[in-house]
């Protein structure tokens, strides 16, 4: 099996494409429609429900609505992420998962200052990877965005 | 900064100005890339010399019109402020003047913004010309809203 360390995950929510450092990243659930169980959704919270991960229910969040992203710009058929989090495993949906590539690839990018804004940042910088700017995740600033 | 020569420009089939000095180059058909949640007044980022330069909004734009093609004009000029490099958007690179060839003055009642005062008037023909300085420190800062705590999964 192909070791994954100094490994990146590129995906894309919308017309933003992410890049997410493979110790981040749990699993990936490919073809989502179906999986997650939408009875647990809350709107306000921008929970889309729960999946069913390792014999347990894990929560599947809207990051592409926390960070705005258009509707009109989200496929169906998605896949979703599950994230290393502190306490506990928990999921977001991606649109496309392009694949894992060597962290060499990436080059770190300064955010521009005049695009920074308050605290909690949705995301620390940028990465530069073969000509394209994507935004650089973390789980765990992905998970202050909703207060934790 | 000492104003010696004007670039004049269209976008949306009017004309602006910005001066030779504050611009490092104009880049023809530069790759836009989308970030979540950018602040009010930027549009996207490029990458110039391995840089990530914001561009500006034309929406946002005092006194300027929006280009053509709201998906992305033909050229972007990368320009050096205060704030950094910031990008705006052209649809044509029309010529470039020595300042004593027209006049900067202010901008009348009818072309005045509170973030463009100034226009650049050449061959009879008035051309917006913000102070990108003053026009970026007039943006309003994005706050972002928290999405309410979670409660337990059992909820």
């Amino acid at each position: 099996m192909r070791c994954s360390a100094g490994m990146k995950l590129v995906f894309r929510i919308g017309k933003c494409r992410f890049s997410l450092p493979v110790e981040d990243l749990v699993e990936i659930r490919e073809n989502s429609a179906g999986l997650i169980d939408s009875s647990g959704a809350d709107a306000e919270r921008l929970v889309l429900g729960y999946l069913f991960h390792r014999g347990e229910n894990i929560l599947v969040r809207d990051l592409g609505a926390r960070l705005e992203i258009a509707d009109a710009d989200r496929i169906a058929g998605r896949a979703i992420l599950v994230l290393a989090g502190e306490e506990s495993p928990w999921g977001i949906v991606a649109d496309e998962v392009e694949g894992l590539f060597p962290e060499p690839e990436f080059a770190a990018v300064r955010l521009p200052p005049v695009l920074t804004g308050p605290e909690p940042r949705p995301y620390a910088g940028l990465d530069c990877w073969r000509d394209e700017l994507l935004v650089r995740c973390e789980a765990h600033r992905i998970d202050a965005l909703w207060g934790r | 900064m000492m104003v010696t020569k004007i670039a004049l420009f269209t976008t949306g089939g009017s004309g602006f100005a910005l001066a030779v000095e504050q611009i490092d180059q104009i880049v023809s058909e530069a790759r836009i890339f989308a970030l979540p949640l950018l602040p009010p007044g930027f549009c996207g980022v490029l990458l110039f010399r391995d840089e990530a330069v914001p561009l500006l909004d034309p929406r946002w734009e005092p006194g300027l019109p929006a280009p053509e093609d709201p998906s992305g004009a033909e050229y972007v000029v990368v320009l050096r402020t205060e704030a950094g490099r910031v990008g705006l958007q052209a649809d044509q690179v029309l010529r470039i003047v020595g300042r004593e060839k027209g006049k900067i003055e202010e901008a009348d009642g009818s072309e005045r913004d509170a973030r463009c005062s100034r226009r650049f008037v050449f061959d009879g023909k008035h051309y917006p010309f913000p102070d990108m300085d003053s026009f970026i420190a007039t943006l309003p800062n994005r706050t972002h809203p928290g999405v309410p705590a979670e409660g337990t999964k059992e909820d």
